[in-house]
C-alpha cells in the first residue's frame, strides 16, 4: 500500500502521512468491509479517497506550480514514443524512475493520472472526485501523459547516447 | 491509433508499478500505533456517537461534582475545624461556676511576670497595655495606669519572663472588689504550668478579640490559672452582667472570625523555569525538549487566584526540505572542429577541438534533507487557581489560556550532500511552519511549600494544549502540538 501512496504523493514523507491516515480509515472502518469484492480494492479505494481528501485540502501548496508543468508538458511538442512498441522488457527505465516521474508531476496531473490509469476511473468519476471538469480531467491527464512519455524519451535517448559512447 | 498508444502507454506504467514495493519508515508504524491506541480509547462506546455525548457530558458533570462536593466539604470542615479548635480552646463560662478569686490571684501572679520595661514603654509595641478605668481605649503610660487604678491589663505571649511586677499585681488585688458574679472565667483544655501558660494560650490570635473589647467601651483584664484564662471587668463589676459580657465577648469573638475569614486580597509574585516535552502524536518533532523560564505576578483572594505574568521558551523543530534534482549521469568529449597546420616536413597536423557535453536524468530526483531548527516564543497566561494551604504545605490548581507569540525563528538551510554537478531544480520545506500567533490552554497543578511566610517553594507538572492552528503549513498527519513540562520555581509574598 505504500506504493499506492507514494503515486498519490508528491515526496516520501506525504506518503508516509497518506499511509498513516489510510490504516487508520481502514482500522477504524473494518466493520463496513462485508467480504463484497476484494479487500485489497477495498483498501485501495480507502487509500485513494484519503488521497483525494489530501488533495482538497492541500491543493494550495503544490511542490511544483502549474506554470512549471507547462514548461515540462504544455508547450513541448510530444515527441514520438518509438520505444513503446518495443515491448516493457525492453525499455531502459527502472519502476523506481517511474514512481519518481509521476511524483513530480503537479498534484492534479498526478491525481487525475493515478485514478484513471491505476484505479480505472472515468473522466466523469474524476471530475466529480475533484471537483473539476469532466474537460479539465482529460486535458490534465493528456498533459500528464505528454510529460511522462517525454520524460522517458529523454531517458532511452541519453541510455542510447552512453551506450553508444562506451561502445566507441 | 494515438488512442492505442496511450492505451500502450497507460499498461507500460501499469506494469511498471505492479509490484512496486518500497519500505516505509520504521517510525512510522510506531505513530501509527500511537494513533490508533489513542483513538481506540474515543471510540468505545461510552465516549461514541449521541450515546457517549451523554456519557461525556454525564462524566463531566461527575468529576466536577464530585470535586466540587470534596473541595467545599474539606473547606467546610476545615473552617468548621478551625472553629471548634478555637471554641475548644477558650470556652466562656459563667463566674458562679468557677472558683475565680483563686483564679484571678494565679493570673494576677502571670500578670506580675511581665517586664517591668515593658509596662514603662506604654507604646502599641509593648507587650503589656495599662487602660484607664475612668477613660477605656485610652492609653497612659504604665505610671499612670499604677497610679490610676482599677486598671485592666492585656498581656501578649511573649512576655513571659521572670521579671515580676509586684506592684501591677498588688495594685491589681488591692483595686479588685473581688468580683463573684461579673467575672468571666476562659478555660483552656489543655494544660499549663507556671509561666508557660501565658505562651500557647495568651497569644496574639487569643487575645485579639479581647483587645477589641478592651480597645472600645469594655476592657477586660485577662489573666490564666492553671488550665484557665480569666477575663475580667475590672471597673464594671457593677455595670454589666457576666451574661452581657458573654453575649459582648461571643460577638467579639464572632466579628474577629469574621474578620479572619473575610477576603483580603494577597499579592505574590514569581519566577519558574520548567523543562517541558512535546507531545505531538507524530512527524519529527515527537518527543522534542523545550525550557521554559516565566515571571508571573498572582492576585490572591481566599483561595481563589489570578495569575498572569510572560513566559519565553525556545522550541526546537525539524527543518525538513523536499528538494528535487537531477543528477549528472555522465559526460562525454564532443569533437567540434579539426584543425589543420602544414609542417613542411610531416605534412598536415590536425588540431582537434572539444567541449564536453554533460548528460543529466531526466527524471527530477527527490532527497529529503533535514537539519534542526528553532522558534522562541513569548508566552502570556492568564490563569485562575484553587490554593489549598495546610500549614507550610499546599496545593494549587491552575489553568487558563495562554497566548503565544513568536519573537524569533533559526531556521537555517539544511546543506545538501548532492554532487557538486547535480543540479537542484526546486527545494520545498515539508515540514510544519509555525504561525506568529496561536493560543494554547493550559492545566497545571503545584506543590508548594512556605520556606518562610515570606517565600515558597513551588513545583509541579502541567499539560498546555494548542487550541487554534498553530501552524501556517501542516503536514497531514501532525496533530495540534501538546505540552507537558514540570515547573519549578520561587514565589514571593508580599
Amino acid at each position: 500500500m505504500f506504493g499506492v501512496c507514494l503515486r498519490y504523493a508528491a515526496t516520501k514523507v506525504e506518503a508516509e502521512d497518506l499511509l498513516q491516515e489510510g490504516f487508520l480509515k481502514v482500522f477504524t472502518h473494518i466493520k463496513s468491509y462485508r467480504g463484497q469484492g476484494s479487500f485489497e480494492g477495498w483498501m485501495r479505494r480507502i487509500f485513494a479517497n484519503t488521497a483525494i481528501n489530501h488533495f482538497h485540502s492541500t491543493s494550495k501548496h503544490q511542490i511544483i506550480s502549474v506554470e512549471n508543468i507547462e514548461t515540462y508538458a504544455g508547450d513541448i511538442e510530444e515527441e514520438p514514443a518509438d520505444w513503446l512498441h518495443e515491448g516493457p522488457d525492453n525499455i531502459p527505465v527502472t519502476p523506481d524512475k517511474v514512481m519518481k516521474l509521476i511524483q513530480v508531476l503537479p498534484e492534479g496531473y498526478r491525481m487525475v493520472l493515478n485514478l484513471y490509469v491505476f484505479e480505472g476511473c472515468t473522466h466523469r468519476e474524476i471530475g466529480e472526485m475533484l471537483q473539476i471538469s469532466e474537460n479539465t480531467s482529460k486535458s490534465q491527464l493528456s498533459k500528464a501523459r505528454r510529460y511522462l512519455k517525454n520524460q522517458i524519451s529523454n531517458i532511452v535517448e541519453n541510455e542510447l547516447k552512453l551506450v553508444e559512447h562506451h561502445e566507441r | 491509433m494515438r488512442g492505442d498508444e496511450n492505451k500502450i502507454f497507460d499498461e507500460f506504467l501499469r506494469s511498471s508499478l505492479a509490484n512496486y514495493q518500497v519500505p516505509p519508515s520504521p517510525g512510522l508504524w510506531s505513530a501509527l500505533k500511537f494513533k490508533l491506541f489513542s483513538r481506540s480509547l474515543l471510540n468505545t462506546p461510552f465516549f461514541n456517537g449521541s450515546a457517549g455525548l451523554i456519557g461525556s457530558i454525564s462524566t463531566a458533570i461527575l468529576v466536577t461534582g464530585l470535586t466540587s462536593w470534596y473541595m467545599v466539604g474539606k473547606v467546610d470542615n476545615r473552617i468548621a475545624a478551625r472553629d471548634t479548635a478555637t471554641h475548644k480552646q477558650i470556652s466562656v463560662v459563667q463566674a458562679d461556676t468557677f472558683q475565680t478569686n483563686s483564679a484571678i490571684k494565679e493570673g494576677i501572679e502571670i500578670a506580675s511576670t511581665l517586664k517591668t520595661d515593658e509596662i514603662k514603654t506604654n507604646s502599641n509595641k509593648s507587650t503589656i497595655e495599662l487602660r484607664s478605668s475612668k477613660a477605656p481605649g485610652i492609653k497612659h503610660n504604665a505610671a499612670d495606669n499604677l497610679n490610676n487604678t482599677p486598671t485592666s491589663a492585656i498581656a501578649s505571649s511573649t512576655q513571659t519572663k521572670n521579671h515580676k511586677k509586684e506592684t501591677v499585681a498588688r495594685e491589681l488585688v488591692k483595686n479588685d472588689p473581688k468580683p463573684t458574679k461579673n467575672q468571666l472565667v476562659i478555660s483552656s483544655k489543655e494544660k499549663r504550668t507556671g509561666s508557660s501558660l501565658t505562651q500557647p494560650l495568651i497569644n496574639k490570635q487569643n487575645l485579639e478579640p479581647l483587645m477589641s473589647m478592651s480597645g472600645r467601651s469594655y476592657p477586660i483584664f485577662l489573666a490564666s490559672a492553671n488550665d484557665q484564662m480569666i477575663a475580667v471587668n475590672p471597673f464594671g463589676w457593677n455595670s454589666l452582667s457576666s451574661d452581657e459580657i458573654l453575649d459582648i465577648l461571643k460577638k467579639d469573638l464572632r466579628s474577629h472570625y469574621d474578620y479572619a475569614r473575610s477576603p483580603k486580597l494577597e499579592w505574590s509574585a514569581g519566577i519558574a523555569a520548567s523543562p517541558e516535552w512535546l507531545l505531538t502524536n507524530s512527524g519529527n518533532d515527537f518527543g522534542k525538549k523545550n525550557m521554559l523560564t516565566s515571571v508571573f505576578v498572582r492576585a490572591k483572594r481566599q483561595h481563589f487566584f489570578l495569575e498572569t505574568g510572560i513566559s519565553v521558551y525556545t522550541e526546537k523543530t525539524s527543518n525538513t526540505q523536499n528538494v528535487n534534482y537531477l543528477p549528472l549521469l555522465g559526460s562525454y568529449q564532443n569533437l567540434d572542429s579539426v584543425t589543420f597546420v602544414y609542417d613542411p616536413q610531416g605534412g598536415p597536423q590536425p588540431t582537434y577541438y572539444y567541449h564536453e557535453i554533460k548528460i543529466y536524468d531526466s527524471i527530477i530526483h527527490m532527497a529529503e534533507v533535514s537539519q534542526n531548527a528553532s522558534c522562541t516564543f513569548a508566552g502570556i497566561p492568564v490563569l485562575v487557581g484553587y490554593s489549598y494551604d495546610f500549614g507550610r504545605h499546599g496545593f494549587t490548581f491552575k489553568t487558563g489560556p495562554v497566548f503565544s507569540y513568536m519573537i524569533s525563528k533559526n531556521l537555517p538551510s539544511p546543506e545538501f550532500s548532492l554532487l557538486n554537478e547535480d543540479k537542484i531544480i526546486t527545494s520545498v520545506n515539508t515540514s510544519n511552519v509555525r504561525n506568529k500567533m496561536n493560543l494554547q490552554w493550559k492545566f497545571e497543578m503545584n506543590y508548594q511549600y512556605a520556606l518562610s511566610s515570606r517565600v515558597t517553594l513551588l513545583f509541579g507538572p502541567y499539560y498546555t494544549a494548542t487550541i487554534s492552528q498553530p501552524y501556517e503549513r501542516k503536514k497531514l498527519n501532525s496533530g495540534l502540538p501538546a505540552y507537558f513540562g514540570t515547573k519549578a520555581g520561587l514565589m514571593w509574598n508580599f
